[in-house]
């Protein structure tokens, strides 16, 4: 009777015995808290997933298995996918004030300065000064800011940045662009500030101060990239998770060609840079021509009904991608902002008259390191000889390159753009394009009654979750249409 | 095994005593008719005989024996023999089956009578004839409300949702978490389905959307029982297949030439948009010779050249072969075979009982070296140690093997993405089968006809190895005292670990988009523990002839363990040996743990007034670990009521019976574990350097339970002396206080937040029917279940106006998709510089996808010793996409698609103008006269946006899911169990087929798989045909 009396008791007792329950909960395998570095390499890395698309609206490829919209300019919705990086950022800069690191701190302004300054051109005005606020300050529906605004506080941040970087000597760890080194960031900040003023080409004031001069006074007063070994760039490696964004990407074995308006720019400039980008033809490769040859390129019309470009292909007629762009998992280094563009920015400033210059100096410096920095590549090897210094004082001569030739400001502007165009091939992202909407160069043809649209729809989910404020900005800018061919304030 | 039983067998046959006494009899009914086929048994055993045509029966017995008379429809009758010789018995109708015990929750039994919601019992012909490798199939079209779906791969689970929810699977009383591949079929004796929420408020959050309960088989003969049996079933023919077109070749606009496989020759990376096959036709192909222009000299070649010699178009061409077509998706497929054998021993003395069963299977699947094992081993027993002190204890072992099995989903993994929709029938399968490797990269480089997107679907299967070996034991023991006799004090403990080692192995060159291609292995280990411990009294009081209380109160203790580590190597150096210290760059390892308790309180009790009401009232308190500590602590009621109200009404003499029921309950569920406090996760490294980043979600560490509150009122009444049968249940859930995952405006940094919100209502009707049609010496026996319900959004949280696509006031499953613009009347409009039609920037309503009915029709027929079932079920309504179709669109396989291209290929130019409209830049709209490629058309119109059938019949892409599905057809003979062979006792042989056909709308696709859209590619649904056979000793 004891021991049955005993097990019952024994039972009772292991069924009501509790575990602390909340010590149970707690995630054994996950941290709560990080220091800024783990964010900071996942910053670095993410800043280039937005490089990773195929510049169907650059004109630089064309598809020939189905309908591209950005080809065709005729999409409708973006996504705010930015904000899933943003994220990070403000975590990352949550994590540096914690723990008191100004130079994290001014990595932070710079990313977050970034993302938003792609977003409004993408839109027009976005959330910002209440934006990434849902976990801290439970702001779930931001409001919209205007786009002038929004430079506004983009300039502050970087501003920010640039002051929490001057004379600062922290160490930091987790960087995978510039191994730590603040100057070369601070260059780079600086260089972006450039950047997103001569986005405001056509504006003559940001925040009632003259556009121009704020330019001039960054140009003289801070410090820039000198050479293109200060560019900021990811160096890939073969490893799992550092590899080349496109390498074993499927999408380059079918209906991924070259567009004629890319090639056909090369070709006229007997450009060199093109064999880097582009294969043969198929018949030019049946036919056994050199890789140098110019004529064994050529690329499909972006306007048409992409079944007939699929049949110039068919007959062996349109370059693809070069194959290193798949094949080779380390490829070609990414520029988040290089010195070449620095300096095809600059060059056009001097032409624009907000700083003086040797605009053909400035400019020429862009060609050369850009032409050096394709030769350095690995995945380049075999073409370096078309890539040397003397191949690009040749190229400089040709009369599309050479800046005395071009018969006005407004031609020299347009050779200054078309060569920043040139060497984003891969690179950039959007940003040819949104150069091509500021400058109207290089021209992109379109089909008949197709015009080049400014910008992107808001997306659904921002209609479906912040309703309320997207149509107060959508009423305010676009009188309530939000449309594609809608003209955002910086363009206007 | 086999002679561990015999030899057991011979042992018995001894031990039996010989003092037998030869009776005979008649069994009439009460109009004095004679009954034929009727079992007669000495009670305890299986030994026994049936009744002649005139109703005669001989049988051999000892003085003590008892006879039992048992046949269908009749009450069954014991006669003692008590020394008599003659006996003749006189078998009355059966009216009512209400005194049957069922199982229901925590192990409690109850006469069906007193239960006051719904519960339906698995008919024991579906477990014995369940003799696939997993038993939930088998339970499709059974019970109303019970839905089960049938995925067509080879070791692919069915899915089951009860009103809706996921139910929670209890074995011998103890939740199980299972796939039903671990659960040994052959030692499942009954199976319950207790459905809403009342029937499980004691199974706490577990249980909160009704329970499968399984009950194991006990021993029940006095003598040792042996049964053995074996079902041996193959694949003929399928239900469905997708059979796709078969005239054009790969390629696009109606031209192709191999060279690279990655579009380096004519068209040669994708598509079957290609040349037709015509006869004389011939084009370089991935396995046509290279042929050096210099020399002349031809050599044998397989797949491309890159990285070899020949990979020099100005010297080296490919000698063009036939052009010929490919029958592929049939010969990838062999013949699927399916066998089982298992065996069971049991007995029963006055002290106890056991039973130990074992079942071996074993299936080869359709796709090449594709198979799955499994087995087990069972014992369950109980004893009473002394009159009052009962020890119950099962201990089972299952071991489910695969060495290697095929993925699905849409991908370049899953045979079906290639074999079915992006290899043409030009591509020669043969040669794919025959060679898996290019010419001198054995091991490097597989040999294809496609080096962009897909795998050489052969080398694929048979190199590419997905292998899953578990071991699953499970114990439970369970000690009994019966204090007085009108208390009993029970405690149980439950254990169930599952180990999981799973692996993959990527040989080098196999392609899955963007992964690396220098091979790889992978492995994932993985433990799981489940431990159930709990106590429970039971109190009975006969206060009066008249009031009878039951009082049942318990606690329990959950607490379940995962573990998992992963290992992945990065690119292997040596090919074929995958092994961690073969990777290429560092390993990648991962471990995982999570924990979770819940402990509870429970009690119930259950009046009996005047022997015809029937009150039981629950309650459960639960703690959870996984919710914040100021909400983890959560209780819930029930209340049930269920009345016999023939037993006080005087009823037509046409009713047998009626009986009406209500309850009302409420149910909580908690979260999984660790969500309630935000956590970094690891996204692997650049180089050396951790990448770590923040969900997107937010928590709330607030957060609530989920509550569900329902309703239900049924009735259960027979007539005409139990010809007709009828039970329906109308019930109504509210689900309040949803933990839902709020979608954001991202512009918040986030994409969602964990909210307690949204209310949601459902409706529904239950309704099973079952009649004697033909209750002669030829019998027709039918049951038929319907189920009706709808699921609605009531309340959104804050009083938004959208989540989601829905509103308030629409259907939880309703469907909207993008859709292409129309004009306002309706008509598609067409961009006249594309040729194409527009995407709308708004959704368009598709429909809801879950069907308005559910019904299963089971038919019985028996004449002697035949049985014969024939069981259909299917759903009428709802509608559902299909990725298939519009893959098989978009990449020219579709049977439809081969119309337009003969007429193009000839004029040279686009010739085809679709119907629809151009609206002009000043708004007039005029009739479509542009000319599209129909290749341009077919890839987009009816794939890259939601076309209804409505809209467009040819080009749909999405349907009505109606369909109705013969799911099997059995026919059973059953030998004489009377001894007439030494040893055995009884035989059977059942020959059957499974998923014999289907009526259904949408083409191609087989609607049964999945109760969502189809859109993982599946493999054809096969028939099964096969034979059983079962020995009694």
């Amino acid at each position: 009777m004891i021991v049955r009396i005993c097990t019952c008791i024994l039972l009772a007792a292991a069924a009501v015995s509790c575990t602390d329950f909340e010590e149970l909960n707690k995630d054994p395998n996950k941290p709560t808290q990080t220091s800024p570095q783990l964010l900071l390499t996942t910053a670095c890395w993410d800043v280039f997933s937005e490089f990773d698309n195929f510049q169907y609206e650059s004109r630089m490829l064309v598809a020939t298995d189905g309908e591209s919209s950005e080809q065709f300019y005729n999409w409708t919705r973006g996504d705010f996918g930015s904000f899933d990086n943003l994220r990070n950022i403000q975590k990352l800069e949550e994590e540096s004030v914690r723990v008191s690191s100004d130079a994290n701190l001014a990595l932070a302004k710079f990313f977050k300065a970034w993302y938003f300054y792609n977003l409004t051109i993408k839109y027009g005005d976005i959330p910002f000064s209440e934006a990434l606020q849902g976990e801290t300050n439970e702001i779930y529906t931001a409001k919209y800011d205007t786009q002038e605004d929004v430079f506004v506080g983009i300039l502050n941040l970087l501003k920010e940045a640039d002051t929490l970087l001057e004379g600062n000597t922290e160490i930091i760890t987790g960087d995978i662009l510039n191994d730590g080194s603040l100057p070369k960031w601070q260059k780079l900040v600086n260089a972006f500030r450039l950047k997103v003023l001569l986005t405001l080409s056509h504006k003559s004031t940001i925040g009632g101060e003259s556009v121009a001069s704020r330019f001039a006074g960054i140009y003289s007063g801070k410090a820039l990239m000198n050479d293109v070994s200060e560019s900021t760039q990811i160096n890939f490696l073969d490893q799992s998770g550092s590899r080349y964004l496109n390498f074993n990407s499927s999408s380059f074995g079918s209906g991924l060609y070259m567009d004629s308006t890319f090639v056909q720019k090369l070709i006229d400039r007997e450009d060199p840079r093109l064999f880097v980008y582009c294969t043969q033809t198929p018949n030019a490769l049946k036919a056994g021509k050199a890789v140098n040859d110019f004529t064994s390129y050529e690329g499909g019309n972006p306007t048409v009904q992409y079944s007939l470009v699929n049949a110039k292909a068919v007959a062996g007629n349109i370059s693809k991608p070069n194959s290193r762009y798949y094949d080779d998992p380390v490829c070609e280094s990414m520029m988040l902002l290089g010195y070449p563009e620095q300096q095809f920015i600059i060059a056009e400033a001097i032409l624009r008259g907000w700083i003086s210059g040797d605009a053909v100096a400035e400019y020429n410096k862009g060609i050369k390191a850009s032409f050096s920095f394709f030769a350095g590549q690995a995945s380049t090897k075999g073409y370096s000889s078309y890539l040397s210094a003397e191949a690009c004082d040749q190229y400089l001569l040709n009369s599309f390159v050479d800046l005395d030739q071009a018969p006005s400001v407004d031609m020299k502007i347009s050779y200054v753009i078309t060569q920043k165009y040139l060497q984003t091939y891969f690179q950039a992202g959007k940003t040819p394009f949104f150069e091509q909407l500021r400058t109207g160069y290089p021209t992109f043809e379109t089909a008949p009654g197709v015009t080049i649209p400014n910008r992107w729809m808001y997306p659904q989910t921002e209609y479906d979750y912040n309703k309320t404020n997207v149509t107060e900005a959508v009423t305010r800018q676009f009188s309530g249409k939000d449309d594609i061919r809608e003209t955002p304030w910086y363009l206007k | 095994m086999k002679k561990i039983t015999l030899l057991l067998l011979i042992f018995t046959n001894v031990l039996i005593v010989n003092a037998q006494i030869k009776l005979s009899g008649r069994v009439n009914d009460q109009q004095g008719n004679s009954l034929p086929g009727v079992n007669v048994v000495l009670k305890g055993t299986v030994k026994g005989t049936v009744t002649s045509l005139d109703g005669n029966y001989s049988i051999e017995a000892k003085s003590d024996d008892v006879l039992v008379f048992s046949f269908m429809g009749f009450a069954s009758k014991e006669e003692p023999v008590k020394g008599r010789t003659l006996i003749n018995v006189v078998l009355g109708e059966d009216v009512q089956q209400l005194n049957e015990v069922v199982a229901t929750a925590i192990g409690i039994k109850q006469q069906k009578k007193k239960i006051g919601y719904a519960t339906e019992k698995i008919v024991d012909d579906v477990i014995v004839q369940a003799k696939s490798l997993n038993l939930g199939g088998a339970l499709t079209g059974q019970v109303a409300g019970l839905t089960v779906t049938n995925p067509t791969g080879i070791f692919q689970s069915p899915d089951f949702q009860l009103r809706g929810k996921k139910p929670l699977i209890v074995l011998d009383g103890i939740p199980v978490e299972t796939d039903f591949f671990d659960i040994p079929t052959e030692n499942i004796e009954s199976i319950n389905v207790l459905k809403g929420t009342s029937a499980s408020a004691l199974y706490g959050s577990r249980g909160k959307n009704g329970a499968i309960l399984l009950t194991s088989k006990k021993g029940t003969s006095k003598e040792l029982q042996t049964t053995v049996s074996t079902t041996l079933m193959v694949s003929a023919g399928y239900a469905a297949f997708p059979d796709p077109q078969h005239e054009y070749g790969s390629g696009s606009n109606g031209q192709y030439e191999f060279w690279d496989g990655a579009d380096g020759g004519i068209s040669d990376g994708d598509m079957t948009w290609g040349p037709k096959f015509e006869p004389g036709k011939m084009i370089a192909q991935w396995n046509s010779p290279i042929r050096d222009k210099v020399t002349g000299e031809t050599i044998e070649w397989y797949g491309g050249v890159k990285n070899t010699k020949y990979d020099d178009r100005s010297r080296y061409e490919r000698v063009p072969t036939p052009w010929i077509q490919h029958n592929n998706l049939k010969n990838f497929l062999s013949t699927g075979i399916i066998s089982n054998t298992d065996m069971s021993i049991s007995m029963k003395t006055d002290r106890g009982q056991f039973m130990m069963t074992g079942k071996y299977a074993y299936q080869k699947g359709q796709v090449p070296s594709s198979r799955v094992n499994s087995g087990g081993l069972n014992f369950n027993g109980s004893y009473k140690l002394t009159e009052d002190l009962t020890l119950e204890g099962g201990l089972s072992y299952s071991k489910v093997y695969s060495p290697n099995y095929p993925r699905y989903g849409y991908g370049p993994k899953n045979h079906m993405y290639t074999v079915l929709v992006w290899m043409s029938d030009d591509v020669d399968g043969e040669a794919l089968k025959n060679h898996f490797w290019i010419p001198g990269q054995e091991g490097y480089q597989q040999a294809n006809y496609n080096y962009a997107w897909y795998n050489n679907p052969y080398f694929a299967s048979s190199e590419l190895k997905q292998a899953h070996d578990r071991n699953v034991i499970s114990g439970q023991v369970k000690l009994r005292w019966d204090v007085l006799p009108n208390l009993s004090i029970q405690g149980r403990g439950a254990v169930r670990m599952k180990d999981l080692f799973e692996n993959m192995q990527s040989p080098k060159s196999y392609m899955n988009y963007g992964d690396s291609r220098e091979g790889d292995y992978k492995t994932w280990n993985s433990e799981q523990t489940n431990f159930d411990t709990d106590v429970l009294l039971t109190y009975t009081a006969n206060i009066s002839d008249d009031l009878n209380l039951t009082v049942n109160g318990g606690a329990s203790y959950f607490y379940r363990k995962y573990q998992q580590e992963y290992a992945a190597t990065d690119g292997l150096i040596v090919p074929g040996i995958y092994n961690m210290g073969n990777s290429q760059g560092p390993v990648m390892a991962t471990n995982y743990l999570e924990e979770k308790a819940t402990s509870s309180v429970y009690a119930t009790a259950t009046l009996d007034v005047f022997k015809s009401w029937f009150l039981t009232l629950t309650g459960r308190n639960d703690k959870s670990s996984t919710m914040p500590t100021q909400n983890n602590s959560y209780f819930y009621p029930s209340v049930a009521l269920s009345t016999m109200v023939s037993d006080y009404i005087t009823m037509p003499k046409q009713v047998d019976y009626l009986k009406v029921y209500g309850s009302w309950a409420q149910v909580s569920s908690d979260l999984d574990p660790y969500q309630i406090e935000s956590t970094y996760s690891n996204n692997g490294t650049f180089g050396m350097s951790p990448k770590i980043s923040y969900p997107a979600g937010i928590v709330n560490s607030n957060i609530k339970p989920e509550k569900s509150t329902s309703t239900e009122f049924g009735l259960s009444t027979s007539f005409f002396k139990n010809r007709l049968g009828l039970e329906g249940t109308y019930y109504k859930v509210i689900d309040e206080n949803q933990i839902i995952q709020l979608p954001l405006s991202k512009a918040s940094g986030f994409s969602s937040r964990y909210v307690n919100g949204n209310e949601y209502e459902t409706k529904g009707l239950e309704l099973a029917l079952s009649a004697k049609l033909i209750n002669k010496a030829f019998k027709w026996n039918v049951r038929t279940n319907w189920s009706f319900n709808k699921k609605t959004l009531t309340k959104i949280y804050g009083g938004e106006e959208k989540y989601n696509d829905l509103r308030v006031g629409d259907r939880a499953d309703d469907m909207w998709g993008t859709q292409w613009q129309k004009t306002d009347d309706g008509r598609l409009i067409i961009d006249p510089n594309t040729g194409l039609t527009i995407k709308d920037s708004e959704k368009g309503y598709l429909g809801h996808s879950d069907p308005n009915a559910r019904f299963g029709f089971q038919n019985t027929f028996n004449y002697k010793k035949f049985t014969l079932n024939v069981d259909f079920d299917g759903v009428i309504g709802g509608v559902m996409s299909s990725k298939t179709i519009q893959k098989l669109w978009w990449g020219g396989r579709h049977p439809e698609s081969t119309t337009g291209r003969d007429a193009e290929y000839a004029a040279g130019k686009a010739v085809y103008v679709p119907k629809g409209v151009n609206v002009l830049a000043n708004g007039d709209i005029v009739e479509n006269t542009t000319a599209v490629s129909w290749q341009t058309w077919s890839q987009n119109y009816p794939y890259r946006a939601n076309v209804t059938e409505d809209e467009n019949k040819k080009f749909a892409n999405v349907f009505d899911r109606s369909y109705v599905k013969l799911r099997k057809v059995a026919l059973t003979y059953n030998f004489d169990n009377n001894n007439k062979v030494r040893l055995l006792n009884g035989a059977a042989i059942t020959l059957f087929a499974n998923n014999v056909a289907v009526l259904k709308n949408i083409p191609l696709v087989d609607p049964d798989f999945k109760t969502g859209n189809d859109d993982d590619l599946q493999d054809p649904s096969a028939r099964y045909i096969g034979v059983t056979t079962k020995f009694t000793f």
